[in-house]
């Protein structure tokens, strides 16, 4: 049986070059797209590709989705859905911008990745990958002011996915947390130093490389270990 | 006089953080959720004054700024900080999440920013927030609390891009780690209170501006990220 793999916000960006990746090395992909009319691409992918909804916003919509994968194997899960924060200063902060970015940064990814757990745990490859960013490191000296909630949010990720990956080690769940680098995405104003394709595929290696050993960690595109 | 702006004082660390600090002489400011209910606090003495904060809503923030307009601030320690749920992960709802990261994480940037023209007036100029070991992703091996460990997580990063948008303005943007102490957070076991304050003032007090964006321990031992 061909691998699977599920990755979310699979229409555009990270998400589509991940799914291209996979569809070209025969996996089966699960490609999630919060807009279901802007899938297109994402159906082109490759010819298995499953699309289902799916709004990190939304609890029910995350268990909708769980409900829908049912009990079928997932080798690989992929949460890649998320948001930027325009914040250039701490007084722009506000609370309603932060409940919603840590809502979807944050706590839909560790969602998702507790409720798909049996599906990991039948999958052969076991890895749950969180999407994450060097503006998460605090000890690479990174020194881009702003971007409070945005920060916050992908440390708080780092955080619960290497937490998981300590509860997970004896299912031999690998956990791991990825900087994308600065890839030319909607996220980023397409503004950036690489393609969406190039950090996509040096993740996509980097993901297979990585070994029970290497559960909670939190590695580069370029399969560079990052500080936290 | 120095003068300390100690929120969540009508109990356990804030609380030993206002009588040490009303015992060395400064004047204290503590906050608390009811005043009225908090009685050890306001009988530290007449140094000590208790203003009403519910650190989560925007308008007791401002409220409180209002309050404390023109009065310069030495050293501020957001302490206020609750432990969130101690389920297993797949126990753990959304509103058990946003909640926690609302009152450790976002409370004490709103708190800081409100305050920050009564920091820039005062002498010492210290943003200190309370973190945890619990934050560290780097000496996590043994898992558990993932709600609380994320809030202090997203706490040291926010606090060290606070660091840095306030470094022109000369203000020491500081995270504490008071160690495992007898409060009602960790149903009162570990160290006493007293050693944990008097070690954290200690750090405190021996802060220099380099060490902005960093974190201290009230043993004087650094903790990875």
């Amino acid at each position: 049986m061909k691998p699977r793999v599920l990755i979310t916000a699979a229409n555009r960006g990270l998400g589509l070059e991940f799914a291209r990746a996979y569809a070209a090395d025969g996996w089966a992909v699960v490609g999630t797209s919060r807009d279901t009319a802007d899938t297109a691409d994402l159906r082109a992918a490759g010819d298995d590709v499953t699309v289902l909804p799916f709004d990190a916003r939304d609890d029910e919509s995350i268990e909708s989705l769980v409900r829908t994968v049912g009990n079928i194997p997932l080798d690989v899960v992929i949460a890649n859905a998320g948001v930027g924060d325009s914040t250039r200063n701490a007084s722009e902060v506000t609370r309603e911008m932060w409940t919603e970015i840590i809502g979807i940064n944050t706590w839909a990814p560790f969602r998702l990745a507790v409720a798909l757990r049996p599906n990991l745990e039948r999958g052969t490859h076991k890895k749950l990958v969180g999407i994450s960013s060097l503006a998460a490191s605090m000890g690479s000296g990174y020194n881009v002011p702003g971007g409070y909630i945005y920060r916050a949010s992908k440390t708080a990720l780092n955080q619960l996915y290497h937490t998981l990956s300590v509860e997970w080690r004896p299912l031999s769940i690998v956990c791991l947390v990825m900087r994308p680098g600065r890839a030319r995405t909607k996220l980023t104003g397409f503004r950036g130093d690489i393609s969406a394709e190039e950090s996509a595929t040096g993740m996509k290696q980097a993901i297979m490389n990585a070994t029970l050993d290497q559960t909670g960690s939190f590695i580069g595109y370029d399969g560079q270990q990052v500080a936290w | 006089m120095s003068t300390v702006l100690i929120s969540g004082a009508n109990r356990g660390i804030g609380l030993e953080f206002a009588r040490q600090y009303a015992a060395d002489g400064w004047s204290v400011i503590g906050t608390a959720r009811d005043p009225a209910a908090a009685t050890e606090l306001t009988r530290l003495g007449t140094q000590v004054t208790v203003y009403p904060l519910e650190v989560t809503d925007p308008a007791s923030i401002a409220a409180l700024a209002g309050s404390l307009a023109g009065v310069p601030i030495d050293v501020l320690i957001a302490n206020a900080g609750v432990p969130g749920v101690f389920t297993p992960a797949e126990d753990i709802r959304r509103a058990d999440f946003i909640e926690v990261m609302a009152v450790n994480s976002f409370a004490p940037l709103a708190l800081a920013t409100a305050l920050r023209p009564n920091l820039e007036a005062g002498t010492l100029k210290i943003a200190a927030a309370v973190s945890s070991l619990m934050g560290s992703i780097g000496a996590n091996d043994w898992g558990t609390q993932y709600v609380y460990r994320a809030s202090k997580s997203a706490l040291n990063v926010m606090w060290g891009s606070l660091a840095l948008e306030w470094k022109p303005l000369g203000i020491t943007c500081i995270l504490l780690r008071p160690g495992m102490v007898k409060t009602r957070m960790t149903n009162f076991t570990g160290i006493e209170p007293e050693e944990s304050v008097t070690g954290t003032r200690r750090a405190l007090a021996s802060l220099s501006f380099a060490d902005s964006g960093g974190i201290v321990g009230y043993d004087g031992k650094s903790i990875p990220w």
